[in-house]
């Protein structure tokens, strides 16, 4: 059964103010055709990345817009300098990111990532190392990857790791490849899975790029 | 069920799948669905991020962590410095109220303890520990006690797992007493099963969760 937009929008909501961090914000939701748009202010960019990530679990969203604005207590203002310095710690402390090979800015608390790294979960652990900082806006993310090994992507070994996981089910999905890119198709029940589905095509030695296009449809 | 030998194959392919892992040994022995991982590795992050490669696999029961983090006489991180660089990650995290967790390194051992109001931030104070450079192991002996307690409902967290893509509520039965979320029925996997206990934390009023949810093997698919 399909969900409404009315329901959908009920169970963000609800979904939100489940999350222990997200109690006392005030987010707008709006849903049409199973795409949720999140907008209002909230006090750190910790708590925008959780209503993102709340919101991708609930079955039946299929695309989650994020306008949601971080609006710093003046007491939570830093300088970017000192947001520049805290964040170079944080990569530098961290063990999976190679933070050599990125350069960092920050503009008005917003926070760029430069740089080639050998894989993707390289890049999603520095962008998870920055989440929880004082001062921080958002992220940009213009890190590159560049496989080090020279590896023929190979379709195969994508489509058995996709199989392994309980969380997907294959045969709803399209793998293809081109060159250092693997092409995802076909249906999954949420972003979560979308998502999931994602990081696994990035694991493949070899793989520069994963063109995504999985449709979210719940039944 | 699925036979130890390809539940053995299954595991050792999703290891080795992981970028991480990929110049691991990590031994898998299988017996009656339940996976024992051994062998060696270099970085606490490559052992947790091993266990969580093998939670996604069907047909998995419970999984016996063997796996030991060991690291060369020249990459040794000293516990005073494992400490300083703890208590500045600790002190930049706005998650964490400050001053509520005491850290205690230990041959790059590291405990943690003190009293939180939440789970999850219980949970993300042992995610920093993991990340940092030269942690061998945590003890996450960290509590959780809050001022204000709200009547646990048991219908609110009914909602939120029905919310989730995950759930099938017609498997899974919630008791609630006192400030106690005790689930059971069954589940798919280690991840549901984990991810069930992460959301009753969330549940307010809520201090303890007992988990008695079993991983089917018969069914190991969702819905």
């Amino acid at each position: 059964m399909k969900k409404s937009n009315d329901v959908l929008r009920k169970e963000v909501i609800e979904a939100i103010s489940w999350e222990p961090i997200l109690i006392s914000n005030e987010i707008d939701v709006n849903v049409k055709d199973g795409i949720v748009t999140l907008a209002g202010t909230v006090d750190n960019y910790t708590q925008k990345k959780e209503a993102e990530h709340a919101v991708k679990s609930i079955a039946g969203v299929k695309a989650v817009v994020d306008d949601v604005k971080v609006d710093l207590y003046f007491s939570a203002i830093k300088s970017d300098t000192d947001i520049a310095s805290s964040v170079i710690k944080a990569l530098h402390a961290n063990w999976a990111v190679p933070d050599h090979r990125l350069k960092v800015s920050v503009e008005n608390g917003w926070v760029t990532l430069e740089g080639i790294l050998h894989w993707n979960f390289q890049r999603k652990a520095a962008d998870n190392a920055i989440r929880y900082l004082p001062g921080v806006r958002g992220v940009i993310d213009k890190i590159k990857i560049e496989a080090e090994v020279k590896n023929e992507l190979e379709k195969e070994i994508i489509e058995k790791a996709l199989r392994r996981s309980w969380i997907l089910d294959i045969d709803n999905i399209k793998v293809r490849v081109e060159g250092k890119t693997v092409y995802l198709s076909g249906i999954v029940d949420s972003l979560f899975q979308k998502d999931e589905a994602e990081r696994i095509a990035w694991n493949t030695p070899g793989v520069w790029y994963v063109d995504n296009e999985l449709v979210v449809e719940f039944n | 069920m699925k036979s130890n030998e390809i539940l053995q194959r299954e595991v050792q392919a999703e290891i080795k799948f992981e970028p991480l892992l990929h110049a691991a040994e990590i031994g898998v022995i299988v017996k009656d669905a339940i996976v024992i991982l051994t062998g060696n590795v270099d970085s606490l992050v490559k052992k947790t991020e091993a266990l969580h490669a093998a939670k996604k696999i069907k047909g998995v029961a419970a999984i016996v962590d063997e796996i030991q983090v060991i690291i060369e006489k020249s990459s040794v991180v000293s516990d005073q410095h494992i400490a300083e660089q703890l208590v500045s990650t600790f002190k930049e995290n706005h998650v964490i109220p400050k001053g509520s967790v005491t850290i205690t390194v230990e041959k790059g051992w590291v405990t943690l303890e003190g009293v939180l109001p939440w789970n999850f931030q219980r949970d993300i104070a042992r995610e920093l520990v993991e990340n940092q450079v030269g942690v061998k192991g945590v003890i996450n002996n960290i509590k959780l006690k809050r001022e204000l307690c709200d009547q646990l409902e048991k219908e609110l967290l009914e909602k939120a797992l029905q919310r989730h893509w995950a759930f099938d509520m017609d498997e899974i039965n919630i008791q609630v007493a006192g400030a106690t979320v005790q689930l059971s029925g069954t589940v798919g996997s280690l991840f549901q099963k984990e991810e069930a206990e992460r959301i009753a934390y969330k549940t307010p009023g809520v201090i303890k969760v007992v988990n008695h949810l079993k991983v089917n093997l018969e069914q190991p698919y969702l819905c």
